[in-house]
């Protein structure tokens, strides 16, 4: 087990070091740089900037410097802990990130437990009850919720309680609580507000959830060893909910360590249209401003959490199906 | 010797810029000290001894301001929106447009601001500012010319310094130096009769935006240690600190101003509200002798969308503004919402002449397209051929009129030939022209054969975030197909676009119209090379700005004899020998043709909560005319 | 639901009477095929399903025919139009009645305060249809050139905005039309890309474990750990300029199922492993069984279910992918028209507020992926190898 999960490790930061070049380069793929995206956004508002300057701040961002020497210096300075400084914020790429981690987290983790809340029970009571009318409702109103497009969700609702209740529902707090330490008023200014983008989030993931688990389980529904057991008298609820509900979570944990990154990334685009105070919007700029070292941090912390994700699903699949064995799931 | 106070607005016509060799006093009667009100929380911390008393917090002779509607009382809070990080200049248009000289709300002359008065010799090489006695600091630090010449020599002077600094001077030909501890002068080698607008204009505030004591404990040449406390501060340079604290991003609150509202949050794109309080030793009082701003606080929410903003200001949770939201396609819902929203709109006159110039690349790499784009045949016909009053159909709604890249008629430099030649929609006379040319054969899409026998394609990139030009991109393709010229148009990503343009990749360019009153003088992009943002005729510019620098190509003949020509407008302090020789460099924009322009912007509008006084009904729009601080925003009130 | 008594009897009476139907055909001797075939068709919204992507289908292939006005045709006097609302019951003067299409014209005011014109349908201004009128130039199928379309209104200058218009005057009806073609395609193009890359390697890595199940693992790990939107913005921003749209749309295309294939494949792989260790699987192979024919013949059949719901969730994953693309900006640009592109175009507050109608493209991807997921359900049910 020790000697499994040290070499984990060590493929885990291989493919780190893998991954950071991946990240790099196609932070550079774009053409331009930062200065270009600088100049374009400062035309926008009919700004200019002198070429001295330009040929100034180029050189302070060692723009010009080959690709590699430019990768090494990152990477050396991430080996320190020093992540970089962002060209756009001004800020040490550390500070933003602690600053905005938390709340990112917050919200991502509660749209993730609000999936497998629902999703869960729905899922089992529509396998189980398949094609009653509950399964059927189930089933629409998971698949509406996949198929409108969360910025077009995101749209609706602002506007909807715009016109309905006269309030804007973007962002995580109230304008008073904005700059505010974290207080009991605080928080539950912030519970006011979390429910519109852990909706939207959730709304998406909720409904793939619930097809998966039910595929999966109507599978095992009808398996022999589901039938020995109800034959036996074993009571349904107790079989369905000891045998085949476990089994039927096997592909699903396979998933679960997707599912975090995947919330993140699809958290992203609702993020911009209700102007959540987290990450994304922030690595949304970095990547268009080509704000390189944020951009780069931030893409890499995705690719950490994904990651770990996964070693966490590969335990807890030897865990929940003991026929696959450590051994097998690891490099042999 | 010449006396000016703040005009009343005149909409239809702006009157020259008045400037030159004149000393300019300060306007209004000096009122006596015991005459001064100060807001009712300043005045409760003064009671508890926390703050001096508001006499010995004004300078000797505070800055009288007219308001516009009346005198008005305190209280109250003016909201609005930023857009993501870039934003600071909303705030250097609201609260931090405190420059020496200063606009007039009409723009039509440069009165004295934190400068009590200022005279310019005859030439223009000389430049003297007198500042108000006993003038401070928002931290109550006292504000004299060892201020201006810190800014002046140890930053923007300043060859070691590694950072960003105010665009559009030339700072080896100023020299600044300290007369006394209230009188600056700046002296140049070359004369600049545009100084002083310049100094005015959203630039001109980096003078009095560094106080020595905050600032120069970053700068080597004050503070021997600073590379050391840079470092300590965790930034790579002194440069680096300097340009983060005291250049105008506004991302560190702790810098002491002169401005109305004091910056309390950092705008460093974390915060989501930026707020900006009472400066308790600002320099100016109404008529009454009551220490302004009226209103006690100003906030900007940080937002990463503008349809969030739009939102908001339909909703009613934005007082004055019309920044990134005031569109033409948001016009409808907004002016429905007015009444749910309890606000009004005021108009603006927007300073851009153009809703879009295109600009044919004229120093394309490509020798073909050179020479073809180099007739002005060719640049005629293209514009004959573009339906302008379509334009103004489908896109603005019947509102606005067929221009070219022109000063618009309110302008005194307004110039008819050159305003209104080949506006009319002819397809006809177009495609007799590029027969003219030679240009005949035509493929199987109908399409022009050039002299290589190649179908004529045009690439035009348009920025993807400005959904206009797109639109009416996609109409002149349309129109100029008719005429056998094919219009290849992409919408992309717009750092893209200018990265095309930078490298001189580009057949076409799309942008505004900048420059189109009071500052056509200052950014004439379109009237001939000017700068980096003449896309028409980049090399050439580049030439303008230094002949010798990588990248430029030597002028055409009447490109150099108007850049010879702005020489000698720059080298004139006075205005009506600058006004005729600028009609000159027209005069050759004219016969040119150098771009075409398509639709004169109609009157823009700005949002203004219902319960606001002394708002400007009208007001020019445009950069280096931050609007609306040149109308005085701590005159803004709350009625009820 | 069945007690526990009559379940021991029966014990796939919660199924009701579709499992009786199937029951009685167990004993004969249909190919799994028309066994799958049947029991789709038992599934109601399943079958509904089907018919509606038929007509997406139709409505792609053939959009052109029926898109009754140029979808990329500016019209300055119609800008946001609402739509006309058709009528198929004509009245006369004298109040006779007959079928004749038709729909009402518009009067017009522009508002110059608010910068918008104002559209009022105008009952007394009807404008008849007709089958088959000529209307602007295109080719059927990409191969015949025409310009014949299904209707269209009898006077070709009359204004017909069936679905409204959009900002330029467009017609929504024809844009979406068109729409439809890219879109689907994009989505059923990136699918089978990704299924065939997912089922074999997933495949592959699965049965035979080792050092290609390793490779294969650090390769999906690593791709996965590449957060999806960054990666495409990247890609598809760093695409040169100077491709031709149709150029963009394949690359699109591509990089969507470029990531699609890794999920996919990883269940695939977990299925494998699992079912490696079957006693029937080990059966089979004992009894000299070649490997292909194990896959196939055991393996692949106890996991067509999952597939087919991945697959029939891909589907529309692509779909909102390209939408999501098309919101930032990146993607599918205009002048080519795809959902997303149309989309895009409509997220805002105007919108929302005065031309509700420009919406529609989202009611459209609402309805193919209900319509493609309720398909892709039957399909499993139907799929599924222990089906009673």
């Amino acid at each position: 087990m020790t000697l499994y999960l040290a070499r984990r490790l060590v493929t885990m930061l291989l493919t780190l070091l893998a991954l950071s070049v991946v990240v790099f380069v196609v932070i550079q793929l774009p053409p331009g740089d930062f200065i270009t995206s600088y100049i374009a956004r400062l035309s926008g508002s009919g700004e200019t900037i002198d070429q001295a300057v330009i040929d100034t701040l180029r050189e302070r961002y060692q723009m010009d410097a080959p690709l590699l020497s430019q990768y090494w210096a990152w990477l050396k300075g991430m080996l320190h802990g020093e992540f970089g400084y962002s060209f756009e914020m001004k800020l040490p790429v550390s500070e933003i990130f602690s600053e905005r981690i938390g709340i990112s987290l917050a919200v991502e983790l509660l749209a993730v437990v609000v999936m497998w809340a629902v999703a869960i029970p729905i899922g089992i009571y529509s396998a189980v009850k398949q094609y009653s009318l509950g399964d059927y409702f189930a089933t629409v109103i998971g698949f509406f919720g996949l198929a409108v497009p969360n910025f077009l969700f995101a749209l609706i609702l602002m506007y909807i309680c715009y016109v309905w209740f006269g309030v804007t529902i973007t962002g995580l707090f109230s304008p008073e609580y904005m700059n505010a330490k974290w207080s009991l008023a605080r928080f539950l200014d912030f519970a006011q507000h979390v429910w519109a983008p852990v909706l939207v989030i959730a709304t998406a993931g909720t409904a793939q959830l619930v097809r998966v688990l039910r595929a999966n389980l109507l599978d095992e529904l009808n398996k022999p060893y589901v039938l020995t057991a109800r034959a036996k008298g074993l009571e349904k609820r107790k079989v369905i909910m000891r045998y085949p509900v476990r089994v039927a979570m096997n592909p699903l944990v396979s998933t679960i360590g997707w599912v975090l990154p995947t919330v993140i990334s699809s958290s992203f685009v609702t993020a911009i249209v209700l102007n959540l105070p987290t990450l994304s919007p922030i690595l949304l700029r970095a990547l268009l401003s080509q704000d390189m070292y944020l951009a780069g941090a931030l893409i890499l912390f995705m690719g950490v959490l994904t990651m770990i994700g996964t070693l966490i699903s590969d335990l807890l699949l030897a865990w929940i199906d003991p026929r696959i064995r450590l051994g097998m799931v690891g490099a042999n | 010797m010449k006396t000016t106070s703040p005009n009343p607005l005149h909409r239809h016509r702006m009157t020259m810029l008045a400037l030159g060799a004149s000393l300019i006093a300060a306007p209004g009667a000096s009122l006596l000290a015991a005459d001064y009100q100060e807001a009712p929380q300043l005045a409760e911390q003064v009671k508890a001894g926390t703050l001096p008393p508001v006499e010995e917090r004004l300078p000797e002779t505070p800055f009288v301001l007219e308001p516009i509607e009346s005198v008005g009382k305190y209280g109250g809070v003016w909201r609005s929106a930023l857009k993501g990080t870039y934003d600071n200049g909303w705030i250097r248009r609201t609260v931090a447009y405190q420059p020496l000289v200063a606009f007039s709300l009409d723009w039509s002359e440069v009165v004295p601001n934190v400068a009590e008065s200022f005279e310019v010799n005859d030439e223009a090489t000389e430049f003297t500012f007198h500042l108000r006695k006993g003038h401070k600091w928002s931290d109550g630090e006292p504000f004299t010319s060892a201020d201006l010449d810190f800014a002046l020599n140890d930053i923007a002077k300043n060859p070691d310094y590694k950072g960003e600094r105010a665009p559009n001077f030339n700072w080896d030909n100023m020299t600044g130096e300290i007369i006394d501890e209230t009188t600056y002068r700046i002296t140049l080698d070359q004369p600049d009769g545009l100084l002083i607008q310049r100094l005015a204009s959203v630039d001109g505030p980096f003078l009095t935006f560094a106080p020595k004591h905050y600032c120069g404990q970053m700068v080597p040449s004050v503070n021997p240690d600073a590379d050391k406390l840079a470092s300590d501060r965790g930034f790579d340079s002194w440069s680096q600190a300097l340009e983060k604290t005291c250049f105008t991003y506004f991302t560190d609150a702790k810098r002491p101003s002169l401005n109305a509202w004091q910056q309390v949050t950092a705008y460093d794109g974390l915060n989501q509200i930026i707020e900006f309080e009472r400066n308790p030793y600002f320099y100016k009082v109404d008529t009454a002798g009551n220490q302004l701003p009226y209103i006690d606080k100003a906030t900007m929410l940080q937002s990463e969308n503008v349809e969030d903003i739009l939102l908001k200001v339909i909703n009613g949770e934005v007082d004055f503004s019309n920044r990134h939201f005031a569109t033409v396609t948001n016009k409808p819902v907004i002016y429905d919402s007015q009444e749910s929203g309890n606000y009004r709109l005021t108009s603006t006159v927007d300073a851009r002449m153009n809703h879009a110039i295109l600009q044919l690349n004229l120093n394309n790499e490509d020798p073909i397209k050179r020479s073809l784009y180099n007739e002005r045949d060719f640049r005629v016909a293209l514009s004959l051929a573009t339906d302008r009053e379509e334009i103004v159909d489908v896109i603005f709604a019947g509102q606005g009129k067929p221009f070219q890249a022109a000063p618009r008629p309110e302008s005194p430099f307004y110039h008819e030939e050159l305003a209104t030649q080949y506006t009319d929609y002819d397809p006809d006379k177009a495609n007799e022209l590029l027969d003219g040319l030679g240009l005949i054969e035509r493929n199987d899409d109908g399409i022009r054969l050039n002299s290589a026998g190649e179908p004529i394609s045009i690439q035009l990139y348009t920025p993807s975030d400005q959904i206009e030009f797109n639109d009416m991109a996609q109409l002149i393709v349309n129109q100029w197909a008719e005429v056998g010229i094919l219009l290849d148009q992409r919408n992309v990503e717009r750092s893209f676009v200018y990265e095309r343009l930078h490298g001189n990749q580009h057949d076409m360019h799309i942008w505004w119209g900048d420059g189109g009153l009071g500052d056509a003088l200052l950014d004439p992009r379109y009237y001939f090379p000017f700068n980096r943002e003449s896309a028409f005729a980049l090399q050439w510019s580049q030439w303008f700005n230094n002949p010798e620098s990588a990248g430029s190509s030597e002028p055409s003949a009447p490109a150099k004899k108007q850049m010879e020509l702005y020489g000698q407008l720059k080298a004139s302090g006075d205005p009506a020998q600058q006004a005729q020789i600028f009609k000159q460099i027209l005069d050759i924009s004219a016969e040119q043709f150098w771009v075409i322009g398509t639709v004169l912007p109609a009157e823009g509008y700005a949002v203004v909560n219902k319960n606001l006084g002394n708002v400007p009904e009208s007001q020019p729009y445009a950069w280096l005319y931050p609007q609306p601080a040149p109308m005085g925003t701590s005159q803004l009130y709350y009625k009820n | 639901m069945s007690s526990p008594t009559t379940t021991l009897i029966e014990p796939s009476a919660d199924t009701t009477e579709e499992s009786s139907a199937v029951r009685g055909t167990l004993a004969g001797t249909e190919s799994q095929w028309q066994l799958i075939r049947r029991r789709f068709r038992q599934h109601r919204m399943a079958r509904i399903s089907l018919y509606i992507l038929i007509v997406f289908a139709i409505c792609a292939l053939f959009a052109n025919f029926l898109a009754p006005k140029d979808p990329l045709k500016v019209q300055a006097r119609y800008t946001y139009a609402p739509p006309q609302g058709l009528h198929f019951i004509d009245h006369d003067e004298n109040g006779d009645w007959s079928i004749k299409p038709h729909v009402y014209g518009y009067k017009v005011e522009v508002e110059p305060e608010a910068l918008r014109r104002v559209f009022v349908i105008d009952p007394s201004k009807k404008i008849y249809l007709k089958w088959f009128v000529e209307g602007h130039d295109y080719k059927l199928l990409g191969l015949f050139p025409s310009n014949i379309h299904l209707f269209g209104p009898e006077r070709k200058r009359d204004p017909l905005y069936i679905l409204g218009s959009d900002r330029l005057g467009r017609d929504m009806l024809s844009r979406l039309l068109l729409g439809t073609r890219i879109s689907l395609s994009v989505g059923i193009v990136g699918v089978i890309l990704s299924l065939f890359f997912g089922v074999l390697i997933g495949g592959l890595a699965g049965f035979y474990g080792g050092w290609f199940d390793a490779v294969t693992q650090r390769t999906i790990e690593f791709l996965r750990s590449l957060p999806t939107i960054p990666l495409w913005m990247a890609l598809a921003s760093a695409m040169p300029s100077d491709w031709s749209p149709l150029r963009v749309y394949f690359v699109i295309t591509l990089i969507l199922s470029l990531l699609g294939w890794t999920e996919l494949a990883r269940v695939v792989r977990g299925r494998f492993l699992a079912l490696k260790d079957e006693d029937y699987v080990a059966a089979a192979l004992y009894d000299g069984a070649s490997h292909v024919r194990v896959v196939m013949r055991h393996m692949v059949p106890a996991f067509t279910s999952h597939i087919i719901t991945a697959a029939s969730l891909a589907i529309p994953g692509m779909i909102l992918a390209e939408t999501a693309l098309s919101f930032l900006g990146l993607g599918l640009q205009s002048p080519v028209v795809s959902w997303g592109v149309l989309l895009q175009e409509a997220q805002n507050i105007r919108v929302l507020a005065t031309a509700p109608w420009l919406l529609a493209p989202g009611l459209a991807i609402v309805i193919a992926v209900l319509a493609m997921n309720f398909v892709g359900d039957g399909l499993r049910d139907a799929a599924d190898p222990y089906a009673r």
